[in-house]
């Protein structure tokens, strides 16, 4: 949750300078970004290699655990592609973009902003943050309607990291173990899907 | 698209290579860093585009349509996914008795059935 207010802060400051009209114009280079986002992907992938749960967690539950991502992914990309007929001025693929962040609001909007703009890059960060915030806030309300995965698929790739502590207060500890395994999976598919839709 | 993917192939092997070495612990924070210095980036570029600014209520009503839609869509599978292979494998294991499968039971039953088949 913290660490979500300071990541807005940094982006609305970013905004505020721009709208103020005092970045230098050496900063608005699209290279400088471009680079600093190969790092970025490179230390999710570092993340990725380096954890050593995600074995243990497939071998506790059994090949059931691996449909909750499937889940989480075939109902994401369902309820987008129906709010998608709502919203006239955005297609099929650029709104399943946006759902393939599944909260993962930095990759996917740096992503997107790489590939289609600003313009869509921002709603791909507003509805990201939106996502893992309505867990932080909502994940008992979750549980109680929807069980105890819920707040694992609601969380999407967050499940690794913020949305943890939550999803084991309200679903159980023994849910933390298929909430890493859930967040990996989702996290490393992330990049994959969001270029998937915005190249087709 | 093939310079992304190669960037997290090779971020992965070294994960994996240096996996029990000590500075991996640190690719947490450098990545908290490295994701700010994004979103100033990402900032900067939404405050210098003037499009974007002018329309900033409706870029968030659409983010906050997709986020209800992927969200409540996400959720309705979990429950399929909870209520067909979790709930109900967890308690047909332990005990075999028809009454388990009502959907009367209470929340209670559900986390110690849970909780047995694991601990």
């Amino acid at each position: 949750m913290k660490q979500s207010l300071i990541y807005i802060l940094v982006f609305a400051i970013g905004v505020v300078l721009a709208l103020l009209e005092m970045m230098p114009d050496a900063l608005l280079d699209g290279d400088i970004a471009t680079w600093v986002l190969y790092a970025l992907l490179f230390l999710v992938g570092m993340q990725i290699g380096s954890g050593k749960n995600l074995f243990a967690a497939l071998r506790r539950f059994g090949w059931s655990i691996t449909l909750v991502p499937v889940a989480t992914t075939a109902g994401t990309f369902a309820g987008v592609a129906l709010v998608s007929l709502l919203i006239p001025g955005r297609s099929l693929t650029e709104c399943l973009s946006v759902g393939a962040g599944f909260a993962y609001y930095s990759l996917s909007s740096i992503l997107i902003t790489e590939f289609r703009g600003a313009e869509l890059g921002t709603v791909a960060l507003l509805a990201n943050i939106m996502r893992e915030f309505s867990v932080l806030v909502l994940a008992p309300w979750m549980v109680k309607y929807f069980g105890k995965l819920a707040p694992v698929s609601a969380g999407g790739a967050t499940t690794m990291d913020t949305t943890l502590p939550i999803i084991t207060r309200y679903s159980g500890t023994e849910y933390g173990v298929i909430a890493l395994f859930h967040g990996m999976i989702i996290d490393f598919s992330v990049p994959l899907w969001v270029t998937f839709f915005l190249n087709l | 698209m093939i310079p992304i993917l190669l960037c997290i192939a090779t971020g992965i092997l070294t994960g994996y290579l240096f996996r029990k070495t000590g500075f991996v612990q640190y690719t947490g924070s450098l990545l908290s860093v490295v994701i700010m210095l994004l979103l100033f980036f990402l900032g900067v570029s939404t405050g210098s585009n003037k499009q974007v600014i002018s329309n900033f209520s409706g870029i968030g009503l659409e983010a906050l349509l997709l986020t209800v839609g992927g969200t409540l869509g996400s959720l309705i599978c979990a429950k399929w996914v909870f209520a067909r292979f979790f709930a109900g494998k967890k308690k047909r294991s332990e005990q075999s008795s028809p009454v388990n499968n009502l959907p009367t039971c209470s929340e209670e039953e559900d986390d110690q059935n849970g909780k047995q088949s694991i601990g």
